[in-house]
């Protein structure tokens, strides 16, 4: 906890006081550095994407038009919609938490600080290596969701494609890691009295959005591994030839896409939740049932997938099933726009440029729900699908919703990070042109979708009223364009310039304005008693009769305990698409009985098994002090492990000489795939109990914090033993059952 | 037969159901020392939902002729009628609700704690759906009641948990939520795959007995192929059953909450 | 402005989603007015004047849980129409399909239980449902008719029917829904509405073989498509048979567009069409041949046969 580990962090702080210079800044650990680094990557990613959406724009301003060709618009749009996802939205709402999560819960940094760095460093990675696509041949052009079999080698021969998959499990990597970090964060290192419902919203929902991504994310990354070993090794799982089912593509595409649309909306949610009331001088109105209603958001996230594919013909009762889902969630999304107008009520509202986005917001947000409203009645959406109006509807979700509330948080925030106010009257003309060139751009595809005009087409026929309504969309984008300039302007300006902040420019009540603006690199001289959930604002009305109360003591836990759960979540899900997989493919099949050894396997597989009790009986013996029983059950274990792989080994090499490929059948493509990642996570396993070995060896296990390096390694090791449970449950003995 | 009178008339008498309701009230009755308090009215409603689940034409129609309604009755077995007897069980004396202790131990005795319930949980939905199983209910009596008291018990042993009669020994809510949401994944997955798959679950209704004569009815008027009938009773367990562990998730939420204000309540007593 | 296609229904289908759309589009602009109404009076009402802090309310559980119920309401009225509207606007088919669309890249391969086989063009009688199998030959593609209804995904490995009716004769113009490639902006279909008569004299000259012609012409441009490499991808037969990865042209003459509906079919167009197909349509799977101007003329001359 904080005060246990204050020796360490002042340490740490004041070598980031003495930090310099740009490679300071690519060697930094510092949280708030990370944070700005996220968000000026995405200012570039954004300048890309929106150099993007106005070649779209250009190419479809009148019919027929030949400004692209079609293959040039197609990658265009495909990496417009990428880009804008994973390279822009996505990392700015990062940079935002890694920035504000810890100061407003008044901890020193993140949990894992070098993580955090692992995790932005994978993020330029990753929009790299979709962009180098560029100089390889082409970038992919087979959209956003990259439906099979379209993204298929025959249909998408260029590498475009694969550098997509790769682009998106790194960046894939380094969303999940900094979730983890978030999670541990938000739970290990909240400063006292800060109990969960008193952490700021932005925290709350941050925290929920990590979970979501710490379960959804996994779940590309298992399509994207099959569409590469699809694609590079000639596997069938998403081609209808070779009995692959092009379907299944979009179910793990959009289980994992629906919960990516509440990652991409709550933390706006909570930004909007921290803005609203600061300028309405009130506190926000029923908290809890923001706070609940979030969680039922995530929850039901997971279980609304399928209305992305009414239009695949899943059947009326499915596509029923779904519907009812649909207009469920909606629940807990439209309650709260009735709290953030509820907070405004009766309050002194201020209409500084962050209030005009957050209430202008509330406007936007709503139409998109309520265009989402209309797509989850089935038929509806059966007629509106892949037109514009679906355009419009997810502008409005990711534009009016998710960029409006960023544009809010920004000019919030921006005082904190840089310690200059932003520039209100660039920022009135910013707000006026945003909201007038926001509209006219999609306001207007409501109708194109109602007239017909099919998405992802680079040009169209000249039919009544198309080319009007086009042209208008057209101008639309150039006028956001335009307030996108002055917003960086504005921003350019200001860091030079602008006028200085002073700690609290807004009165605002939550612990980042406790601080200096920008904060020093260890973010508090002392971070002020929380006795509530506005903790400025009990200071500065100290007769409200709470500064008496005590500080609730909150629930300590281990942050690599935490952390590790947190990664076992995720890998679980990977698994269970893998394992779902194989069911799928192999469920009328006894293909499996035929070609593999359940005894010899099972052998080994009880050495994997007793390896869990012997790192057990490992970790008695060094919680009792006794180091050699320590050392030689750990070199057990990993004997153990090392007899587990060279079973498999000599497994695959049996297969491999008798002819049977990762290619050869779909029973040998989700085999070989889903034994092979779990070997691979044994042999990852083997090596972190080898580093463990290795530092119980030079005697350094015996201070706190490499033990409980060494439980979490052994939780690990226990996940993937219990995996194979599963995986020898399903693959080997359900077929001689 | 029309909709009407499949309604009416299909209804059926079964002792051993009487008899475990009875025996199930009786048992509480005496526990509670043949006190009535307002926690009786859950247990009533669960007697109440578990008649239902087998004299109405839920249980008709669950008895080889539709796989939904089967479903139905497995989910109300498991995910109903348990939560309400525990909630009766609840003691109201504060004797038993002694505070946790240090959360790290209740951390290291939970694990024990809930493994077994939550495999419990999750086993009452897997097992007695492998279609081995799912055949032998449906053809012997005796593994039908077999199947209807351990899925009761499984049922109670997952929530034990969660609503159990001792709060001192339930779950800490976020834990809970945890359970509830992997308990919740492991049987979405069942029901995707219920739903989604083409090898029948259940045989016994693909060929149904007809002795009421409501297969026209139930195969022409409402338009159940034994398909269709699978679907629906994957979807059942999938989105109804995923949205009955969601509500609970909430309902922990609801309970962590209210802890943590009566926490600092004390704290603003104690000063 | 006169707004089209779906607010303008041509079939049953159609209509019951119309109307669908119609009662979500009235319940959302009333709740979308609830809510410009009170953010609204919010900003004219509580400006910040000065003066103390307002009243520090922290929320209120009536009014949250009422406001949670009314949506649940709300939506069930939504979900209730839903229900109904699935089933009325899109009925199982009950029998096998009496055409069948297949979804190629980039355009339509039509086939009728009698046989006859067309392309991008689908002739229907008026007043009569049809029902369509929809199938793809590569990549999901979507069959999309607005004023007559559903769309529904071609999918590969997969065959799926849905209804086709229109109540009054007409052209009705969809597209390809689903992104397939390069050319999805130009896969584009008509469905001819016509009357029963007319509907049944097109099936019948569908039917027959392809027109032989006495024009020395266009007998060279005959000569020219058995020669060249055409018949490996197109079909001149009458009888379905024949290279189908690329529209049958017995009657090409008939139809109303070419290319799937990116340029009228005329005999100028055509012309163009075969001088620089990849000019038209970038990236299709035309091969530019390189046809002399007087082998182009043939062509055209015998494809203008082809009734």
């Amino acid at each position: 906890m904080t005060t246990a580990t204050t020796p360490h962090a002042s340490e740490a702080a004041h070598e980031h006081a003495e930090e310099k210079g740009p490679f300071s800044w690519v060697a930094t650990v510092d949280h708030k550095r990370i944070g700005i680094l996220y968000l000026l990557t995405s200012i570039v990613f954004f300048a890309i994407g929106g150099i993007e959406a106005l070649l779209i724009r250009i190419q479809l301003a009148h019919p027929e038009s030949h400004f692209l060709d079609p293959e040039t618009f197609n990658q265009i749009f495909t990496m417009h919609g990428t880009t804008m996802i994973f390279l822009v939205v996505m990392p700015t709402l990062v940079g935002f938490a890694n920035y504000f999560v810890p100061l407003m819960i008044g901890a020193r940094d993140m949990a894992f600080p070098r993580l955090n760095a692992m995790s932005y460093w994978l993020f330029p990675l990753g929009g790299a290596l979709l962009h180098f696509s560029l100089f390889a041949g082409g970038a992919p052009s087979a959209g956003w969701f990259s439906y099979a079999p379209l993204a298929e080698t025959p249909f998408s021969s260029n590498t475009g494609t694969d550098y997509w998959v790769l682009a998106l499990l790194v960046l894939g990597i380094g969303s999940v890691a900094g979730a983890i970090n978030i999670i541990a964060t938000v739970i290990t290192l909240r400063a006292p009295g800060m109990t969960i419902r008193r952490v700021p919203l932005f925290v709350w929902m941050t925290f929920i959005t990590a979970i979501l991504i710490v379960l959804a994310l996994p779940v590309l990354n298992g399509a994207l591994v099959m569409l590469l070993i699809d694609r590079q090794l000639d596997a069938h799982f998403f081609q209808a030839h070779g009995g692959g089912s092009v379907i299944l593509w979009q179910h793990y595409f959009w289980t994992f896409g629906h919960p990516e649309v509440y990652i991409l909306a709550l933390p706006a949610f909570g930004m909007i939740s921290e803005v609203i009331p600061v300028f309405s001088r009130k506190p926000i109105f029923g908290y809890e049932f923001v706070a609940g209603s979030t969680v039922a958001i995530a929850v039901l996230s997971f279980g609304v997938w399928a209305h992305h594919m009414f239009a695949a013909g899943l059947g009326h009762r499915a596509d029923l099933a779904f519907s009812a889902g649909t207009m469920l969630i909606a629940v807990p999304t439209g309650v709260k726009i009735f709290n953030w107008i509820a907070t405004m009520w009766g309050g002194k509202l201020r209409f500084t440029t962050s209030m005009c986005f957050a209430v202008a917001f509330l406007i936007e947000f709503v139409i998109g729900g309520l265009s989402g409203i209309t797509f989850a009645a089935a038929p509806v959406d059966w007629q509106m699908t892949d037109t514009y109006y679906v355009v419009a509807h997810f502008h409005y979700v990711a534009l009016g919703g998710t960029l409006f509330g960023i544009l809010a948080a920004t000019y919030y925030w921006f005082p904190k990070m840089s310690g200059k106010l932003l520039d209100e009257r660039l920022g009135k003309l910013n707000f006026w042109t945003m909201v007038i060139g926001f509209n006219m751009t999609f306001f207007v595809q409501h109708f194109l979708g109602i007239l017909g005009m099919p998405r992802r087409v680079y040009t169209y026929p000249d039919l009544p009223n198309w080319g009007t309504l086009n042209m208008v969309s057209t101008i639309g984008a150039f006028v956001m364009g335009f307030s996108v300039l002055l917003f960086l302007v504005n921003i350019a300006k200001s860091v030079r310039n602008g006028k200085p902040a002073g700690d609290n420019p807004w009165d605002a009540w939550t612990l980042e304005w406790a601080t200096t603006s920008p904060p020093h690199p260890h973010n508090f001289e002392k971070v002020p008693p929380v006795r509530g959930r506005r903790p400025l604002w009990d200071l500065a009305n100290p007769g409200k009769n709470k500064v008496k109360t005590k500080i609730v003591e909150i629930a300590t836990y281990d942050k690599a305990i935490v952390g590790v759960w947190a990664f076992i979540a995720s890998e679980a899900m990977f698994f269970i698409v893998l394992i779902l997989t194989f069911v799928y493919f192999n469920l009328s099949t006894k293909a499996a009985a035929a070609h593999l050894d359940v005894k010899t396997t099972g052998m080994f597989s009880i050495c994997l098994f007793a390896s869990s009790f012997t790192l057990h009986r490992s970790e008695k013996a060094l919680a009792a002090g006794n180091e050699s029983g320590f050392r030689n059950w750990l070199i057990f274990t990993i004997l153990l492990g090392a007899i587990f792989m060279f079973g498999q080994a000599s497994e695959y090499q049996k297969l491999f000489t008798s002819g049977l490929n990762v290619n050869t059948s779909l029973f040998t493509s989700t085999f070989f795939t889903l034994t092979g990642f779990h070997g691979l996570h044994v042999t990852l396993g083997l090596v972190a109990l080898g580093v463990i070995l290795w530092l119980g060896l030079a005697g350094d296990l015996k201070g706190r914090r490499h033990s409980s390096a060494f439980k979490a390694i052994g939780l690990y090791w226990h996940f993937v033993d219990v995996v194979w449970i599963a995986v020898f449950g399903i693959v080997y003995v359900r077929n001689i059952l | 037969m029309t909709t009407g009178e499949l309604l009416l008339t299909a209804w059926q008498s079964d002792a051993f159901v009487y008899a475990v309701a009875g025996a199930g009230v009786v048992a509480y009755a005496a526990r509670m020392q043949w006190k009535l308090t307002r926690r009786a009215l859950w247990l009533v409603l669960a007697a109440v939902v578990f008649l239902l689940a087998f004299v109405s034409p839920i249980g008709v129609l669950a008895r080889g002729y539709l796989f939904s309604a089967h479903m139905l009755q497995h989910l109300l077995l498991v995910l109903v009628i348990p939560p309400l007897v525990l909630s009766a069980l609840r003691t109201g004396s504060k004797e038993a609700d002694v505070a946790p202790g240090a959360p790290g131990a209740a951390a290291a005795s939970g694990a024990r704690r809930f493994m077994l319930p939550w495999l419990a949980g999750v086993s009452a939905m897997w097992l007695w759906h492998a279609p081995t199983l799912c055949d032998a209910a449906s053809n012997s009596i005796g593994v039908q009641r077999l199947q209807t008291v351990s899925l009761l018990v499984m049922g109670c042993a997952f929530f034990w948990p969660i609503v159990g009669p001792r709060s001192a020994r339930r779950l800490p809510p976020f834990g809970a939520m945890l359970y509830l949401f992997a308990a919740c994944v492991a049987c979405t997955l069942l029901g995707i795959l219920v739903t989604f798959s083409p090898v029948e679950v259940c045989s016994i209704y693909a060929h149904p007995v007809d002795g009421l004569g409501a297969m026209p009815l139930l195969r022409d008027g409402w338009g159940l192929t034994p398909k269709a009938d699978q679907e629906i009773g994957g979807l059942l367990m999938w989105v109804p059953g995923c949205f009955a562990y969601a509500g609970g998730m909430l309902a922990m939420f609801a309970r962590y909450h209210r802890e943590e204000a009566a926490d600092e309540l004390a704290a603003k007593e104690a000063a | 402005m006169v707004l089209g296609t779906l607010l303008d229904p041509r079939s049953p289908g159609a209509r019951v989603i119309a109307d669908l759309f119609g009662d979500t589009l009235i319940v959302c602009f009333i709740i979308f007015g609830v809510v410009v109404a009170l953010v609204t009076t919010a900003i004219l009402r509580f400006r910040d004047k000065g003066g103390d802090p307002p009243a520090q309310n922290e929320g209120n559980k009536r009014l949250e849980i009422a406001w949670t119920l009314a949506p649940v309401l709300v939506l069930l009225g939504i979900f209730y129409l839903t229900v109904k509207a699935v089933s009325a606007s899109d009925p199982v088919p009950d029998r096998a399909p009496d055409l069948t669309v297949i979804a190629h890249q980039w355009w339509w391969e039509v086939h009728y239980k009698s046989g006859a086989v067309t392309a991008n063009e689908i002739h229907i009688p008026t007043g009569t449902a049809l029902v369509v199998g929809v199938e793809s030959a590569d990549v999901i593609h979507d069959f999309w008719v607005p004023e007559l209804g559903r769309k529904i995904d071609a999918i590969p490995g997969r065959s799926a029917s849905i209804w086709l009716q229109a109540d009054a004769p007409g052209t009705y113009i969809g597209a390809c829904a689903e992104y397939c490639g390069v050319q999805h902006a130009w896969m584009r279909i008509q469905v001819v509405a016509e009357s029963p008569e007319e509907f049944a004299a097109w099936e019948k000259r569908t039917l027959a073989a392809a027109a032989t012609s006495s024009a020395p012409d266009a007998q060279r441009g005959a000569h020219l498509f058995t020669q060249m490499t055409c018949v490996k991808c197109h079909a001149i037969t009458g009888n379905g048979e024949g290279a189908n990865a690329a529209p049958d042209l017995t009657h090409f003459a008939d139809r109303k567009t070419l290319g799937a509906g990116v340029r009228k079919n005329s005999p100028e167009e055509l012309a163009r069409w075969l001088k620089s197909p990849q000019d038209i349509k970038p990236g299709c799977h035309m091969p530019d041949v390189q046809l002399t101007d007087p082998q182009i003329a043939d062509f055209v001359a015998y494809f203008e046969t082809l009734r």
